[in-house]
């Protein structure tokens, strides 16, 4: 990289100052422990939450309900008074942190928050058999904290959240209706989450979330419809779906260069592809073999011949 | 091999870096493009997804090539044997010749797949017979299918560079002292314990040495060597670290604890539990290594969690409070302090971001794709590079500093 550098030094491309932080960098003069130090703080964060949750659960009767309520408030209302009096208020666009801790204070009042939320409803039942809207409440929340803060670690909290909601609510419906019901809610999810990311692109807002809007999203609707497709009667509708979701997965990897969602278009759709095939009909051993061996092989030649295409682009 | 395509990946690495240097925001667009077209590689570069999908889809029809004429011809074990010993050297030289040499399709995944499905299918094909010829043959047979498969991959990372054929190399070496030990008898299961410890000690040092001469190495060799040191030290922790012990060697491998144990070795293991996350992170420091410094930070944080069950210090909840307050103070003191030294950096630290971090050559693509787990990037870059004469002008920060 040395003799890189002093060549492109020589040849003008790079200034004399560029090339001379660039030596710097690479001879470990100047070394950035800016990740492992933000890794530490979010496996330190994640520990102490997990230790306050178990320490409330123990110690509740002991040090009293109002003195632990009123340490999770405090301890809450402390992390959010900080992002508000550091942070830069809302914006359309992307902030820049005011600090690297400021992201991981944020994600430990989302998580604090969490933590109230249960411990009112274990203590005082609030909402007894709906305990679930507290879910609901959480994403929005986490949602709001988001947006207004402009952070995508509390957006990924805030739409698993979402999708924990959909989940719980589905399993309260009853043992018999929970297969379908459960997939639809993801079908619904996934849509919702992409539909979201695609809004918010299209107007200008928040254009730098589209990518956990999604990478979340696509997962999520194409499983679903990979897992409706063993259904026998509604089977050749998700196959239907699938290769409708796979096609547009694979035309944004291709527009937008960006080849993770041809992964997820080409896995998930020769998942469930495959999976269609083998449920409709008897297949003998020689014929399962004879069917990987073409599909895999035909894959294969289409992947090459569309890496020519794009291989500009790489 | 690797010797062919090393001026061209040497191309490959420099426009990386350039698009590295260029998200950091320490060059413009224009210069980016200016590397790209003066480094342009001949090597043909295949995306990390599009090779994942290449490998996966290779080894369905490598696998269904094998299993059909089995099928077909109902072949028996010396049937599989034959086939397997047909379809691996075949497959070694569509890789090897067709694609590396002929296509200049190197690391496309396709050739990766091929190469490690010919060691595999080797292995394999000394093993199988063996089912005849009585149970100590057996143990033996495929005791000598472990030996191919770790001389196979210790071949294609020297002649390749593959790291991942280095980590595949690193897990048969430390699967060795056990199957060792199950084939020869050895009555102290403890013996195998040691005898890992010394084997991946010195690969660990002999990747280390190696590693001292990185600036002169080919990329693919020093990915190699990150893997086998960073494979060795997670072996020797797992080794020690008595809770991954208990779990993986007596409760998965069925071990029972019995005589042979001695009774300073659990109070030996808890101290080396507990030293190695900070030895690592010392000479992460000391070095300016980054691998290092993330295995520190790891496993410190798993020594914490996990050395609780042998070193009672109080219960779990108080211990897990602590332990999070102390990282997360820790980790908030740090940058608070290195952000106060002279233009935010301490020595040759700083806490701003400089470059974006790189996992063994996978883009920025590739991190996106986990992206909603990790924390944003937050490197602003609309004012760009602000340039201060061999100072620190803060690659990928405002110009400010």
């Amino acid at each position: 990289m040395q003799e890189a550098l002093d060549d492109l030094e020589s040849s003008e491309i790079l200034s004399r100052e560029q090339a001379a932080l660039l030596r710097r960098i690479f001879d470990r003069e100047l070394f950035s422990v800016h990740w492992e130090l933000r890794l530490l703080l979010y496996g330190g964060i994640l520990i102490l939450t997990t230790g306050l949750g178990l320490l409330v659960a123990k110690h509740f009767a002991s040090i009293g309900h109002l003195t632990l309520l009123a340490a999770i408030t405090l301890g809450c209302a402390g992390c959010f008074a900080y992002c508000l009096r550091h942070g830069g208020g809302f914006s359309r666009e992307k902030l820049a942190p005011p600090d690297a801790a400021y992201d991981y204070v944020l994600l430990l009042g989302c998580l604090l928050l969490g933590t109230l939320q249960g411990y009112l409803e274990l203590r005082y039942q609030l909402l007894a058999q709906y305990w679930n809207w507290w879910l609901l409440v959480s994403a929005l929340t986490y949602l709001l904290c988001a947006h207004y803060f402009d952070n995508r670690l509390v957006l990924s909290l805030a739409l698993s959240t979402l999708g924990a909601w959909l989940g719980v609510k589905t399993s309260l419906l009853g043992a018999g209706l929970w297969d379908g019901a459960l997939r639809d809610n993801a079908l619904f999810f996934g849509a919702l989450v992409v539909a979201a990311g695609a809004i918010q692109n299209r107007l200008g807002w928040k254009r730098h979330f589209l990518p956990v809007h999604l990478h979340l999203g696509v997962n999520v609707l194409l499983a679903a419809l990979v897992a409706g497709i063993g259904s026998r009667a509604t089977g050749l509708a998700y196959l239907a779906g699938l290769l409708l979701a796979g096609c547009g997965s694979a035309l944004y990897a291709l527009r937008e260069r960006s080849f993770a969602f041809l992964l997820y278009a080409v896995l998930y759709g020769y998942l469930g592809i495959t999976s269609f095939m083998f449920n409709r009909g008897h297949w003998s051993s020689e014929g399962v073999i004879l069917y990987f061996l073409v599909s895999a092989a035909s894959l294969l030649t289409a992947l090459v011949a569309l890496h020519r295409r794009f291989r500009s682009a790489e | 091999m690797i010797r062919l395509y090393e001026k061209g990946e040497r191309r490959v690495a420099v426009v990386e870096e350039a698009r590295r240097w260029q998200e950091a925001g320490i060059i413009t667009p224009e210069q980016a493009a200016a590397v790209a077209e003066r480094y342009r590689p001949e090597l043909v570069r295949v995306n990390v997804f599009i090779r994942i999908l290449l490998a996966l889809f290779t080894t369905v029809v490598v696998a269904a090539l094998v299993a059909l004429p089995a099928v077909m011809f109902n072949v028996k074990e010396d049937g599989f044997t034959v086939l397997c010993l047909i379809f691996a050297p075949l497959c070694a030289w569509v890789a090897d010749h067709e694609l590396i040499a002929g296509r200049r399709l190197y690391r496309c995944g396709a050739e990766e797949a091929l190469l490690l499905l010919a060691v595999g299918m080797l292995a394999l094909a000394v093993a199988i017979p063996a089912h005849h010829w009585g149970h100590s043959a057996e143990r033996l047979a495929w005791l000598a299918a472990h030996v191919i498969i770790l001389a196979g991959a210790v071949m294609l990372t020297v002649r390749y560079g593959y790291a991942l054929a280095a980590f595949g190399a690193m897990l048969a070496l430390a699967g060795l002292p056990f199957h060792l030990a199950d084939v020869l008898l050895w009555q102290s299961p403890g013996l195998s314990r040691l005898v890992l410890l010394l084997l991946l000690g010195a690969a660990a040092i002999w990747a280390q040495l190696r590693l001292t001469g990185r600036n002169s190495l080919p990329r693919g060799y020093v990915w190699s060597l990150e893997s086998m040191r960073l494979a060795a030290w997670t072996g020797i922790y797992l080794d020690v670290n008595l809770f991954a012990h208990r779990l993986l060697w007596r409760e998965w491998l069925g071990w029972i604890p019995g005589e042979w144990q001695l009774p300073w070795s659990d109070p030996l293991c808890a101290l080396l539990t507990a030293i190695l996350p900070v030895a690592a992170l010392a000479m992460g420091i000391g070095r300016r290594d980054r691998a290092l410094l993330w295995f520190g930070v790891v496993s410190s944080i798993l020594s914490i969690i996990t050395l609780k069950y042998y070193i009672h210090f109080g219960h779990l909840a108080e211990e897990l409070t602590a332990a999070g307050l102390l990282l997360a103070g820790l980790a908030f003191g740090l940058l608070r302090w290195l952000r106060a030294g002279s233009k935010r950096c301490r020595g040759a630290f700083t806490a701003e971001p400089l470059l974006e971090p790189r996992l063994y050559g996978l883009d920025a693509e590739a991190l996106a794709a986990i992206q909603p787990l990790t924390p944003a990037a937050n490197v602003p870059q609309a004012k760009g590079f602000q340039p201060g004469g061999g100072t620190f002008g803060g690659g990928g920060a405002s110009g400010s500093y």
